[in-house]
């Protein structure tokens, strides 16, 4: 009975129903009855499913997400959820579609469009091209099927390609490679592996583990700089959820912190990270300078709440569907969607941040709100549409005039330790 | 009308207090005290009883002037509204419990496998010593060495450091040490600096011996104590005794030391002068 009040079935009567054509909520009362009214509605958009509810005027509500994670939320969460998936469900139509038109793998043929310092240089300008680059923009925004995600990703963060270079063996000789060693990495990544999601029964079941160990442990033999991260144990998990196979997620992985994001990330003093904080620091500046203006009167810094969102992709903060509609566009535009982001989620609460006067409340704001973003469209809408529009070009820049700065700050910081080790 | 205004000069302060409450209730918020309206319902005292009615925007403001002044009045005399904030760091090793500490002290729960902390966690909670609150505004931070890089923005202003290690593993000690150093040289000369050595309920597996870290807390000027986040032994303590420690640090050097609810930015406005009483 619970499960059929969610179905999208009865949400949209009411929607048609109301006559501003607001996706309002109806009054609680009436929702109630009008579910127990039609006990057969059921949906054929597999609404999530409820486990335990308390039919009182608040619904607080526990229920599994589309990848198996337990969220606990109210009513209106459920609806805006079920909401969101019929629209993704109708999406899924335009790229079936697009698939029956214009061949199963259209999203392949993309100009390589690449900005390098002087402007932008376009390899191919075939009309049908282009127009396929700018579909698949505005597709990917709107979300991508999750039955098509993994297939998308791979070919649209470049993945596919980075896996054609290497022989087909090499995951497998990878992974036989770091069998019977021991590393400070490895040491870390186990320690890790029960502390990731641990509320996720198939990242908590033995299986989950040892195929997440397996691609961490994969990608610290690739990558000794970098080795392992902590950060990278949620990035990984939400892979492999994603994508189904380990090797898939690995690549993924490997696609994304050598290509997608900055580089230097995740290294052994995050130097990439610290850069990409002070750049988000100049744009809320530029682009809310408002709520820019009222935090520093408080003194507070942004980065201390923003470093989490960008190590770990929002992984760990947005709901898993909301922070995977945000790696959508996150693999196809590249890591200025992060910043788009990151921008939204203060603009969509200027008002309350502008009238809190403690650095506690601020946080609150962020935490509470961010917790609870179910609609990744309005989250989009307003990274993308209010923020204003910001090329991977003056971001790029802007990183350039930031990197002495960190790298001084670093080094400092690096002898000024050194100098206490000496006295001792 | 605009008795709510005749009123101001001559109630009792509790009376003030309920007036001026409805008042900032009103229209505290900055979106709806809006210049440019000229006239706002107010709960106004007509000689016999409260009603709804009109004031005027100097009246509200009025209003609002006696409740800033009046709640500054009530926190110094009162005592009890004075809340001290402070601001605590976490320090120490990666799965020395830093987290699990906080969560048992903040919530008073502990779970076996605590989600890995990124970057920080804030967390708030407000501790009683002597009459005084001390509110603490606890950063956590991510234990991991490459985030140590990230620790000065935390650190940085603290009135308190907690500093955590493993009793069963003595490489966290030797990290704490190494954070204690760093804070003494780069913090605050009156930052607290507290020694937790967690896991306490593991006496089997012990590596560290409470005279070792005793004698090195001596010698440093440190506050030890031995906790389990997990059985709560000394959790509460180490935070109670850090709140004691700062409520004899004298002065209060925190300008936001005072909380009240009213807004510092309502600076009093000439149109108040009426009510200086």
């Amino acid at each position: 009975m619970y499960r059929s009040f969610l179905s999208p079935g009865i949400r949209y009567q009411f929607l048609e129903d109301s006559e501003d054509g607001t996706f309002a909520t109806p009054p609680k009362r009436s929702y109630w009855i009008a579910a127990v009214a039609n006990p057969n509605a059921r949906s054929t958009t597999a609404p999530a499913s409820i486990t335990t509810s308390i039919p009182e005027t608040t619904f607080p509500v526990k229920f599994e997400d589309l990848y198996g994670f337990t969220v606990e939320g109210n009513i209106d969460d459920v609806n805006v959820l079920n909401e969101v998936r019929e629209r993704v469900r109708r999406q899924g139509r335009v790229w079936w579609e697009l698939e029956a038109s214009k061949g199963v793998n259209w999203y392949l043929q993309q100009p390589q469009v690449s900005w390098n310092g002087d402007g932008i240089r376009v390899s191919s300008l075939k009309l049908s091209k282009l127009t396929n680059t700018f579909m698949l923009n505005k597709l990917v925004r709107k979300g991508i099927p999750p039955v098509l995600r993994p297939k998308v990703w791979l070919s649209v963060s470049g993945a596919a390609k980075k896996r054609s270079t290497v022989p087909e063996s090499y995951y497998d000789e990878l992974i036989t490679a770091t069998q019977g060693k021991v590393t400070p990495a490895m040491r870390q990544i186990d320690h890790d592996l029960p502390r990731t999601f641990p509320t996720h029964p198939w990242l908590n079941s033995p299986e989950g583990q040892a195929s997440l160990r397996r691609v961490l442990v994969g990608y610290s033999f690739r990558d000794s700089d970098v080795g392992y991260c902590q950060g990278l144990n949620y990035v990984a998990a939400l892979l492999l959820l994603v994508m189904k196979t380990e090797e898939d997620a690995f690549w993924m992985l490997a696609v994304l912190l050598e290509n997608v994001l900055v580089s230097d990330c995740y290294n052994d003093n995050l130097s990439g990270c610290h850069v990409e904080q002070r750049v988000f620091r100049d744009l809320l500046a530029k682009k809310c300078p408002r709520i820019a203006a009222h935090l520093e009167a408080m003194g507070f810094d942004v980065t201390i709440v923003t470093t989490e969102w960008f190590l770990c992709l929002f992984a760990k903060s947005l709901p898993s569907e909301t922070t995977l509609r945000v790696w959508d566009v996150l693999f196809n535009e590249g890591a200025k969607v992060l910043f788009h982001v990151a921008l939204a989620i203060f603009k969509m609460n200027e008002e309350v941040i502008l009238n809190a006067q403690q650095i506690g409340e601020v946080i609150h704001i962020l935490q509470s709100t961010i917790h609870h973003m179910y609609d990744p469209d309005e989250l989009l809408r307003v990274a993308f549409d209010k923020i204003g529009s910001m090329t991977s070009n003056t971001i790029t820049k802007e990183r350039k005039k930031q990197e002495p700065a960190v790298i001084a700050e670093l080094d400092q910081r690096l002898r000024r330790l050194n100098t206490l080790k000496t006295n001792e | 009308m605009e008795l709510g205004l005749d009123f101001l000069g001559c109630g009792s302060r509790t009376t003030l207090a309920l007036l001026s409450w409805s008042a900032e209730d009103r229209y505290g918020g900055r979106q709806r005290g809006r210049k440019g309206h000229r006239f706002y319902l107010t709960e106004v005292f007509d000689g016999d009883s409260w009603s709804l009615g009109w004031t005027s925007w100097g009246a509200a403001l009025g209003l609002r002037w006696h409740y800033y002044h009046g709640a500054q009045r009530t926190a110094m005399v009162g005592g009890s509204n004075q809340i001290k904030n402070a601001k605590l760091v976490l320090l120490g090793d990666v799965g020395t419990g830093k987290s699990s500490l906080v969560l048992r002290f903040v919530i008073g729960q502990f779970v076996e496998f605590q989600q890995s902390t990124i970057g920080a966690a804030f967390f708030s909670q407000v501790v009683s010593v002597n009459g005084e609150s001390v509110k603490f505004e606890i950063w956590d931070t991510a234990g991991q060495e490459r985030y140590h890089s990230l620790a000065p923005m935390y650190y940085r202003g603290a009135a308190a450091a907690v500093v955590v290690y493993d009793i069963t593993n003595s490489a966290t000690f030797t990290r704490a040490k190494k954070w204690v150093q760093e804070l003494q040289a780069q913090g605050s000369s009156n930052t607290i600096i507290a020694l937790a050595g967690n896991k306490a309920d593991l006496l089997e597996a012990r590596q560290v011996t409470t005279e070792e870290a005793q004698t090195y807390a001596q010698d440093n000027g440190l506050y030890l104590m031995e906790t389990s986040a997990k059985t709560a032994i000394n959790v509460n303590d180490i935070f109670y005794e850090i709140a004691k420690r700062l409520t004899q640090v004298k002065p209060v050097q925190n300008p936001q030391g005072m909380t009240l609810t009213g807004r510092p930015d309502d600076k009093p406005v000439a149109a108040a002068s009426c009510c200086s009483s």
